[in-house]
Order: structure tokens, then C-alpha cells, then sequence
């Protein structure tokens, strides 16, 4: 196990919202992938009043402890302890929101989108500081039933092209500075939609609550998607999905029964492999932007998964099947699949003989009994929000 | 189902001068009542409670809530925090030894009291926040207050009732604790240091730091601020030097040092013998001051009464006094003790809620402790939490009350139902309800069923809640409810998931025959995606096998595989699980394959087709036809029937004769 070896230990920081966290997420860096972000923002769900709440991580040291400084060592003759260096992440901004917050996204480094359980996306710029939060638009209504508002349940960018999908079954396509979404693809799920992902400029991919995954090119008319995806026969709803970020058509969702399925769109109709490592539902599941050897899911059951490919695999490892796990739809597609090689990573994730010896799996945190339902990794810091109230930074996550 | 005994859902006072409105109330979730003027209950009594009023101005409804201290964003906090420690202390005592408990429970203990003041920093600070008005500021503090009161409280408690004390010596500790809660001293000596350039001010604020330092038996702080004081450096009768000594000298008996009992009562006689010479000498004669700090080390009883205004409150006192003439004491003394400060500072004046709980501790009377905290400090969290961990210390007699449930379990559902009002902290109150044996299963079944439903994610973590914990009834309706509401939006797809999740037979049946429904008024099926791969789910009822085995058919005559789709929907007429209305339009698809070139149904299976034709002619003839559904349908309707069932006839009887021919050349 390459990762227990690692001497630089990950460190976990736990702090308190008296809020229910939704969703969590980086800003990216103005210099994407030359420097590590230390914004984050955070959605609450289930209150009254909901808020949106931006973090920022300050190096923290003597003076900004100051103010909280215990009573029993507020003695001026104890022992001056050595000042030391570390990483604390304050609130710098609240802001109210209606309905539940169900998903944040960032399209650009200024630009923030928040979807609403009432059906709508407000965007707002986020001022250089990130101590303000503009409101530049809002398109209500998108989500919407015959009778009432539909939640919408995520939302995918791709430029500024922004997709959409909610509890209506219904996709729209927005513009950034267009007033009226650009296309809506009324009824295009008779269930509903749990999550979308742009896996090209034109192309979405949407899951939905009856284990379906769905392809659609949002040029082309109509309300049929693409292909169709299948779990299983059984009735298995998928709540998330993301995309290799270098590869487009591998694809892991996460689903309710605490399943992480991998597609090679390529391919055929099941997935290629299906791990069985979640007790309950599967929120969220996320590759690594820049590392994308890494994947991480967070879980109802109050887990958070870190998952890794082994580096140097090499093709001539006998597969083994092993328990925990099933390789349901592998025989069949064994001659399909070409062997991976050390150049091909990514297929790491698909390859014929995916056991877990080729994949690690380990916790990020230490076991808690509230759900995780969101999770989100810049660089190497990684941050999470609970329904127990509290977010969790974990710095110094190893990565391959 | 627990639904036998409800509380009533609504109930009104008259209003005098009004003979239509009532002050009506309707109990929400947990400690909650909307109160409107409402006519309800009349119109009930009166007979026509279903006929709709309408109201000619917005009445307003009134959220009254009631014992909302927990809901606080500071207070929420500790909610939070306090219920992950309380779900891993119940999970942690499941699964220790007994050796290793006590040290562990410590540790619980401390993580509630670090939570605690994480909460009162947190008051303190929006106490003090210019943001909010004065009657929210004003209730922050006393908020603050009362947790600073119930930490002295939780941490004497700790004390006494769950720290292992090596021989029952339990002075360190309370030092500890009176050095932890009051701090004047350190306040007052920041400030002399702070106001001082290079040189100490020596004023009554100093002093009173000195005295309040050795008081609380902090002798390494009093020597310090002495050390720093003018006179010391030209120290002409070693006055300074010697109190100086005496207070370095003096012997403590600390946890882990391993001197006997004897051993440290022998020394601790010497030094203070050495302390009643000083004095007798004359040494401070002319230093006041230290003369003073030198009487209080030697346990001279005038002098306390001297600086009563120093001390602080009994309980300092007591520590006081026990350092300085009592330093072995045992636990099971200190009430005597107590008593006797006690009466020194309260006099014959009423007790405090606070005196009166801190000295039931002392008595180690736990019950009396509880039962004074829960009837006087308005809180609930603190009893529930205190009293869970010391029945995880074996402290809490078990002792069933009137009603059947243990106090710990009494209070656990107080403060359970405390949290309810708050709509988003019902995670935190199934999992308090979790840990109540006797009656939390009842109070989760009534609880869940009231949780409103607003997204299916919430839905979602509810059904996994009813699924973990076998309630079967709950996770029923949940998904009939989400069912329900999706079909009110027609959106038929999503509903028959919800059905499908909790195996509903006959909810499945009805969306079933809705979709059948469509396609027999609109020629076209919907929600194609879902119902094409149903897979093994299709067989939670008959319907829906039916439904998706029509849809194979189709599919297969669509794609040109006749003689496949004819035997299916020949299959599908015999087995006899269509709907009777459905049957002619089954017959009828029958038609196109009858009119091939080539024949697909054998002379065999067209006398099975004539067959089912003819019961379908009976049943036209029944009575259940004739009087429920030939009236619904129009004259056209009917009319257009009959032209199929003609149709059908001579298709059936020109094809019956093609076969015929045919399989008679081929014999």
C-alpha cells in the first residue's frame, strides 16, 4: 500500500456552521493550476433561511488567536507557547438564500451559480476580495411542475454555456448575460434528473433516480437523448457523476445504494465496473481537476472515499475477483478493451482487470455518523460539508 | 402503526363578544402551536366541517414556540457538536472494557465542557455585537451566563463523579476548577502589568491579585507578581525573601507524586508549624501585608473573614479553607464543609438555584441535582447530556419513574423534543430518539411521519432512516406520499419509482393502467425510457407485467418480428392480465397481422383469438358491462366498436381459412 508509507500526514480541521452543508466548493485560482485556491464557498440546506457562506483560509498564527484565547491559559505568567503555523478557515461573507441550496458552481474565477430547491440559478460576480457577492442574474422558474416549483438538482459549465437539470425531469441550457435559458428539453426524463456533466461543449450527460444515464446533444431537437446507460435491471437511482477531466468518456456515477459505477462510453450499455464501497447513498463523486489518478466520493453513511489507480500497472496481472466488489458486465467486454498501458492512465479506472489490488481505497475521515454531502479537492486540500453542521478541511491529501 | 392514540389536532377557546371565531391553536412539530381564529371546531360540531369558507381578509397564524433555547446559531453549534459526541459515547461504552472506560469517559466529559465554552465564546461574542438589537444582545448574555453556571456545575461533577481520585484526595481538583472559572486575578494583574513602564505600580489592585493568587492556592503566580514588586530589591529585613520561601516551601500532594498519605501529612504539618513561628516571631511585623498572606497560608480562620470580599462566593471559600487547614480531605467530607461556608456567606438568606445544585453535588445526591437543574435553569441540554454520562458511569441508579421510563431516558426525550420545533435538526433527533428504549421508537414512528417532505433528497435520507431501522409502516407511506405527489403533478414516471421502491403491488397497478390509459386515448405510450427497461421490476404487480410486455410486443411488430409478436400477444389475451376494457384494443392489434401475406397465426391459435373475442362479446352481455360502464360511453363509441369487432370477425374467419388450407397442403 503506497499510501501508508507517505510520512507527510494529512491533516483534518473540523468547524462548526449551525447550518446543514449542502454543497461545498473552491474557488478556482486566478492562475488555475499555478497557484492553490484559499476561497471557498458553502450552501446550507433545510432551514427557514438558507445561506451561502465564503470561506477563506488564513494563516493563522499568535495574533488571530487572540481573541479566543481559552480562560485558563489567559495567565500571563504561564509558559509563551512557540508560535506555530497553520491553516484556519474563517467566514468572511453570509449571505441569505431562498430554498435549499442544491448545487454551487463556479464558471470562471469571478463567476459564482447557485441552484435553488425552488427551481431557480442566481449567478453572482465575486469581488476580487471575495468579501462581496454581486447578484448579476437570476433565471426563476427554470424547474417547475404542473402545479408547483421543481427543485433543481445540479447544474454543469462548459465556458459560459451553463446546463441544468432538476427533480422535472426537464434539462435546460443557459447563457451567461442571455436573459432566457438558450434550450429546454421539456420532459426529456420521465424520472427525475439527479445530476448533469458537460462531457463536450455540446454534449451532457444526465443521471437519473430509476439507474439511467443518459447522453444528449443539446444542438439537436427533440426530447431523445443520445444513447441510453443502464446499472442494473434493478431500479438503482444515480445521484451524481463526473467526468474524467482528460479522458471524456470515462464516467463514474454514484448511486443510491452506495455504488460507484465507471462507463466507458465507448462502449457498451453496462458499466464497466461497479464498486461496492459506500453502505448508503452516494452524494457526490469527484476526479481530481489536475490529478485525475485520484477520485473521491462522499457518502450518506458519513464517509469519505479517496480512491487511487496504482501507478506502473502494468496489463499482465492476472485478474482476480475479489469479494466487495462485482465486475458485472466485464466478460463481455473484455475483447473490447485494450490493455492499458502506463501512457493510457486514465483507462486505469475501466481496464479489464480492475481489482483491488489496481485501486486503492482509503478514508479521508475518520468515521462520522451525520451524511457527507458534498465534497470538493483543489489542489491538495479538500473540503467537505456535513449534515452534522460542520465542514472538514483535510490539507496535505497525497495524491499520485 | 402507532396511530391509535393522537393527541388532538386541533382544539379553541371561545372568545368572548364573538359567537363565529375561536381562538384555535393546532399543535406543529414538536414544541410548536400555530394559533389563528379559526371556526373549525364549530363547524365540526355543527356537521359541515367539508364545505369550503372563504375568508374575506388574510387571517394571520402565530408560531408560538417555546423553549427555544437551543436554536441560537451559537447554541446550535453546541447542538451539533454535542450530539456527535453523544453518538460516539454511546457507541464507545457498547464496545470497552471496564478497565478502559473511566479514562475514556474523562475524556467525553472534557469534550462537552470544550464544546460548552466553545458556545460561551460564541455568546459572549454576539452579546457584544453592535449588529443586532439590544433585546437580542440583552439575551445572548444571559444565555452566556446561565452556560458559564452549567459548566462550574458539569465540571465539579466530572470531578467528584467520574474522575478516578487516588485515595479520594480531592483538593488538586477543585483548584483546578475554582482557577479555571475565576479568573479576577489574572484580569487585575494583566491590568497592573500593562499600566506599569518599568516599574510595578504597587496599588490596591495589585494587592487584591496577590491575595486572590494565594487565596486559590496559585502560589507560583503570587510569588511572581511579588517578586516584581519595588520593595523587594532593597529588602532590608528579608521579609520578601521569607514568604517568599514559605511559599515555595510549601508541600502539595499531587496525583502522581509518590509520597504516602502520612508522608505528606508530616511535612505539610512541619511547613505550616514554620508559618505559626513566622508569625509568632514578628517576622512581618511591619509589613502588613505580607503578614496577611502569611496568616492565610497558616489556615488562621479571622483572616478569610477579612477578605470574604476577595474570595468570591461559598464554594471558593470552601476551597479556601480546606487548602489552608484541611489539604487531605476526602470526597465523601467536603458536605460539612460546604455547610459550614455555606452559612458563612448565605446566612439565613434564600439559596441560589446554583448553591443549591452545586451543594447536591457535594452531597453526591444525583437525583436531587437533576431534578433542581431541570426545574430552574431552563435548559434541557444540560440534565439530558450530564445525566447519560453518568449513567455511563454507572452513577445513575436506574430507577424506573411513574411512568416507566428512566430519568436518563425521561430526559433525553425532553431535550429531543426541544430540538423538534427546529425544522432541519430532525437527523439530530432521530438519532437522541435512537437511544431511548422504552418509549423512543414510539416517539420516532409519530416524528418521522410529520416531517415534511420538500425534496426528494430529504426524502431520500428519511427512507434510509425508516430502512435502517425496520419501520416499515413509515417507509411505506413516505413513498406513497412521494408517489402521490408526483402523480398530482403528472409526472407518472417518477411516481412509479417511489412505488417501485417500496414494492407497492397495488399503487403500481393503478399508474399502471393510468399509462394504459394514455395509450388507449392517445395511441402512444409516454415515458418510453422508464417503462422500456422496468427489468425484473415489472413483476411487483400484474399489471405492470402486462404493461411492459404489451410494450415488448409493440416493439417486436415494430420490428418486423410478426410471428414472435403474435404468439406474445396471444400469450398476453390467454393469461388473462389485461384490463377486461383493454381486450378489444388488443383484439384489434391483431388486425395488421391477420392481414399479412404471410399467415402468423396458426388455425390453432386463431380459434384461441376467436375464443377470447367471444368472451369479450359475453362480457358485453354482463351485467357489470351494462350498468357501469356501456352508460359512460358515447353513441360514436360504441358505434366505432362494433365496426372493429366486425372487422376483427371477418379477419379472424378469412384467416382461420387461409391456415386451414395451408396446413392441410403442408400435411
Amino acid at each position: 500500500m503506497v499510501a501508508e508509507q507517505i510520512p507527510k500526514m494529512s491533516k483534518v480541521l473540523v468547524k462548526f456552521t449551525s447550518e446543514k452543508l449542502s454543497c461545498v466548493r473552491w474557488q478556482p485560482p486566478v492562475m488555475q493550476g499555478l497557484q492553490n485556491s484559499d476561497t471557498f464557498v458553502t450552501g446550507s440546506w433545510d432551514n427557514s433561511v438558507n445561506s451561502l457562506l465564503v470561506w477563506k483560509l488564513s494563516n493563522g498564527d499568535e495574533t488571530s488567536r487572540k481573541g479566543r484565547r481559552d480562560p485558563s491559559e489567559a495567565s500571563r505568567f504561564g509558559d509563551i507557547k512557540p508560535p506555530e503555523t497553520y491553516v484556519e478557515p474563517e467566514i468572511i461573507l453570509r449571505e441569505s438564500h431562498v430554498g435549499d441550496v442544491t448545487d454551487l458552481k463556479f464558471a470562471g474565477h469571478q463567476t459564482l451559480l447557485v441552484s435553488s430547491s425552488c427551481g431557480s440559478v442566481q449567478s453572482f460576480s465575486v469581488a476580487d476580495d471575495s468579501k462581496k457577492l454581486i447578484p448579476t442574474q437570476k433565471w426563476e422558474d427554470l424547474h417547475h411542475l404542473k402545479m408547483s416549483s421543481s427543485p433543481c438538482t445540479c447544474m454543469s459549465v462548459s465556458g459560459t454555456d451553463v446546463a441544468t437539470c432538476g427533480e422535472d425531469g426537464r434539462i435546460n441550457v443557459l447563457r451567461l448575460d442571455h436573459r432566457k435559458p438558450i434550450r429546454i428539453i421539456d420532459d426529456a426524463d420521465s424520472c427525475s434528473l439527479n445530476a448533469i456533466i458537460h462531457s463536450k461543449t455540446h454534449e451532457v450527460i444526465t443521471v437519473n433516480s430509476a439507474g439511467q444515464l443518459k447522453v444528449w446533444d443539446v444542438r439537436q431537437d427533440g426530447n431523445t437523448p443520445v444513447r441510453i446507460f443502464l446499472v442494473t435491471g434493478k431500479k438503482v437511482a444515480l445521484h451524481c457523476v463526473d467526468r474524467h477531466p482528460t479522458q471524456p468518456h470515462l464516467v463514474a456515477a454514484g448511486g443510491e445504494d452506495g455504488t460507484l459505477s465507471m462507463w466507458d462510453l465507448r462502449k457498451e450499455h453496462l458499466p464497466v465496473t461497479l464498486f461496492d464501497s459506500h453502505e448508503s447513498h452516494v452524494w457526490e463523486v469527484k476526479f481530481h481537476p489536475t490529478n485525475p489518478n485520484n477520485l473521491f466520493t462522499c457518502s450518506d453513511d458519513g464517509s469519505v472515499l479517496h480512491w487511487q489507480t496504482k501507478p506502473g500497472l502494468t496489463s499482465s496481472r492476472p485478474s482476480t475477483p475479489l469479494g466487495g466488489f462485482s465486475t458485472s458486465g466485464i466478460s463481455s467486454s473484455q475483447s473490447l478493451l485494450h490493455h492499458p498501458s502506463a501512457a493510457d492512465a486514465g483507462s486505469a479506472w475501466i481496464s479489464s482487470n480492475t481489482n483491488m489490488s489496481n485501486i486503492d481505497i482509503n478514508h479521508v475521515l475518520p468515521s462520522l455518523t451525520m451524511p457527507v454531502n458534498s465534497v470538493d479537492i483543489e489542489g491538495s486540500n479538500l473540503v467537505c460539508g456535513t449534515d452534522g453542521e460542520a465542514i472538514y478541511l483535510v490539507s496535505n491529501v497525497f495524491l499520485h | 402503526m402507532a396511530a391509535h392514540r393522537r393527541e388532538v389536532p386541533e382544539f379553541s377557546v371561545s372568545c368572548p363578544g364573538s359567537s363565529e371565531w375561536y381562538l384555535s391553536s393546532r399543535w406543529g412539530q414538536g414544541l410548536k402551536l400555530s394559533v389563528f381564529a379559526g371556526n373549525g371546531k364549530r363547524r365540526y360540531l355543527d356537521g359541515h366541517a367539508d364545505t369550503p369558507v372563504v375568508l374575506a381578509d388574510h387571517p394571520a397564524i402565530h408560531d408560538i414556540r417555546w423553549q427555544t433555547d437551543m436554536h441560537h446559531a451559537a447554541t446550535r453549534k453546541l447542538a451539533a457538536q454535542s450530539h456527535e459526541i453523544f453518538t460516539s459515547l454511546q457507541k464507545h461504552t457498547s464496545d470497552s472494557t471496564e478497565g478502559t472506560r473511566k479514562p475514556q469517559l474523562v475524556k467525553f466529559s472534557r469534550r462537552y465542557r470544550v464544546a460548552m465554552m466553545e458556545c460561551i465564546e460564541d455568546l459572549r461574542k454576539a452579546a457584544s455585537d453592535s449588529l443586532v438589537d439590544e433585546a437580542t444582545q440583552e439575551e445572548c448574555d444571559s444565555m452566556c451566563q446561565l452556560f458559564q453556571q452549567l459548566e462550574l456545575i458539569w465540571n465539579l461533577c466530572e470531578i467528584l463523579f467520574i474522575e478516578t481520585l487516588p485515595g479520594g484526595v480531592v483538593l488538586q481538583h477543585l483548584l483546578d476548577w475554582v482557577k479555571l472559572h475565576f479568573t479576577e486575578a489574572d484580569s487585575l494583574a494583566a491590568k497592573v502589568i500593562e499600566a506599569s513602564d518599568d516599574e510595578i505600580q504597587v496599588n490596591e489592585e495589585y494587592w487584591s491579585a496577590v491575595y486572590i493568587y494565594v487565596l486559590q492556592g496559585r502560589l507560583p503566580e503570587a510569588r511572581h507578581l511579588l517578586s516584581l514588586h519595588p520593595d523587594k530589591q532593597k529588602d532590608v529585613h528579608g521579609a520578601y525573601g521569607k514568604i517568599d520561601e514559605l511559599m515555595r516551601r510549601m508541600p502539595v500532594f499531587g496525583a502522581f507524586s509518590r509520597q504516602t498519605l502520612a508522608e505528606f501529612d508530616l511535612k505539610w504539618r512541619n511547613w505550616q508549624e514554620l508559618c505559626q513561628q513566622l508569625l509568632k516571631e514578628g517576622v512581618f511585623v511591619s509589613y502588613q501585608r505580607l503578614e496577611n498572606i502569611c496568616r492565610i497560608l497558616a489556615g488562621q480562620q479571622d483572616v478569610l473573614e477579612q477578605f470574604q470580599h476577595l474570595v468570591g462566593d461559598w464554594y471558593q471559600l470552601m476551597v479556601t479553607k480546606l487548602l489552608y487547614t484541611n489539604p487531605m480531605v476526602k470526597t465523601m467530607d467536603l458536605q460539612y464543609h460546604a455547610k459550614s461556608c455555606m452559612d458563612v456567606f448565605r446566612g439565613s438568606s434564600r439559596l441560589l438555584a446554583l448553591d443549591q445544585i452545586l451543594f447536591a453535588a457535594l452531597e453526591f445526591d444525583i437525583t436531587q441535582i437533576i431534578k433542581i437543574s431541570s426545574a430552574t435553569l431552563s435548559n434541557w441540554w444540560f440534565v439530558a447530556h450530564m445525566a447519560d454520562l453518568l449513567h455511563h458511569a454507572g452513577q445513575l441508579e436506574s430507577q424506573q419513574l411513574d411512568y416507566g421510563a428512566t430519568m436518563r431516558e425521561f430526559l433525553l426525550l425532553e431535550y429531543a423534543s426541544t430540538l423538534m420545533a427546529e425544522e432541519s435538526m430532525w437527523q439530530i433527533v432521530i438519532e437522541y430518539l435512537d437511544h431511548c428504549p422504552v418509549f423512543g421508537r414510539h416517539h420516532l414512528e409519530l416524528f418521522v411521519e410529520k416531517i415534511p417532505l420538500k425534496s426528494e433528497r430529504k426524502a431520500y435520507k428519511l427512507l434510509k432512516v425508516c430502512e435502517e431501522r425496520n419501520m416499515d409502516d413509515q417507509a411505506q407511506s413516505l413513498c406513497k406520499v412521494m408517489g402521490m405527489k408526483a402523480l398530482q403533478e403528472e409526472r407518472l414516471g417518477t411516481a412509479l419509482t417511489w412505488c417501485l421502491k417500496s414494492q407497492d403491488a397495488s399503487f403500481a397497478s393503478f399508474l399502471a393502467e393510468k399509462f394504459l390509459t394514455e395509450y388507449s386515448l392517445k395511441g402512444n405510450f409516454s415515458n418510453l425510457d422508464l417503462i422500456d427497461n422496468l427489468g425484473s421490476s415489472m413483476l411487483v404487480s400484474d399489471r405492470l407485467t402486462f404493461l411492459a410486455k404489451y410494450r415488448d410486443f409493440h416493439r417486436l411488430y415494430e420490428q418486423g418480428e410478426f410471428s414472435e409478436a403474435a404468439s406474445l400477444l396471444l400469450s398476453l389475451l390467454e393469461a388473462n392480465l389485461a384490463p377486461k376494457q383493454f381486450l378489444l384494443i388488443l383484439l384489434t392489434d391483431a388486425l395488421p397481422l391477420l392481414e399479412l401475406d404471410t399467415i402468423v397465426f396458426s388455425s390453432k391459435q386463431t380459434s384461441q383469438l376467436l375464443m377470447c373475442k367471444e368472451a369479450l362479446l359475453k362480457w358485453y352481455k354482463s351485467e357489470e358491462y351494462t350498468r357501469e360502464i356501456l352508460p359512460k360511453k358515447s353513441k360514436g363509441h360504441i358505434e366505432l366498436e362494433k365496426e372493429k369487432l366486425e372487422l376483427l370477425q371477418l379477419g379472424l374467419s378469412r384467416n382461420l381459412s387461409r391456415a386451414l388450407l395451408e396446413e392441410s397442403v403442408r400435411n
